[in-house]
């Protein structure tokens, strides 16, 4: 599954700590484009599959709110 | 899945993190830019078969409730460092006021030099050799 992050709204500090949160939990593959980060989740664990995805997103927004 | 069209111009970036951030325990939100000046904000309920209607109503009042609290809190900016400095340095700085005299001032500042101790017993001595007090104790004496 793959997420276009916005360099407008979502900082590159904020997506940096979100990935390193969710390192352990499926394989994150990042690379960025001149308008987005573009973020590649592969192998999640089968309990969380449905879910991470969403969570992550959320997580981002979570931190892009402190960094603000 | 719903989504919510936001205009940057009328609402800062700040204040639909602010809300967003509210809602990220039952929904997960999601922000893209969707033009120049306007976020599209998606959101989509954690529990399923959830009617989003009056979620969407929610976050737009709460949109406005954040926009103003951020606006009330950069007007009052100032007098807010102004009180917490004031306290920091244990006195008001705003009501300081114009004293040539040095009126307000206290003993130990108007005389950085002196003793408070000395000085009141240096006074108390002035007094003994008073003419007033001289009379009181010719007086006394003739009693």
């Amino acid at each position: 599954m793959e997420i276009k992050i916005d360099k407008k709204i979502y900082s590159r500090e904020s997506l940096k700590k979100t990935i390193q949160a969710y390192a352990s939990l499926a394989k994150i593959d990042f690379s960025e484009e001149a308008n987005f980060f573009i973020v590649k989740i592969d192998n999640p664990n089968e309990e969380i599959k449905d879910v991470i995805q969403d969570e992550f997103c959320n997580y981002l927004l979570f931190e892009s709110g402190k960094c603000l | 899945m719903k989504i919510i069209k936001i205009d940057t111009n009328i609402y800062s970036l700040r204040a639909i993190f602010s809300t967003a951030y509210i809602f990220l325990d039952n929904y997960y939100i999601f922000l893209e830019d969707f033009d120049d000046d306007k976020i599209q904000i998606k959101i989509k309920s954690k529990k399923e078969g959830e009617d989003l209607e009056k979620i969407v109503d929610e976050f737009k009042n709460e949109l406005i409730n954040a926009s103003l609290r951020l606006k009330i809190s950069e007007e009052n900016k100032k007098i807010r460092e102004t009180i917490v400095t004031s306290a920091l340095f244990g006195r008001v700085e705003a009501f300081k006021i114009d004293d040539p005299k040095g009126i307000c001032k206290t003993w130990e500042e108007s005389h950085p030099n002196q003793n408070v101790h000395e000085a009141v017993n240096n006074e108390i001595l002035k007094e003994k050799d008073s003419s007033y007090c001289k009379m009181l104790k010719c007086d006394g004496d003739k009693d």
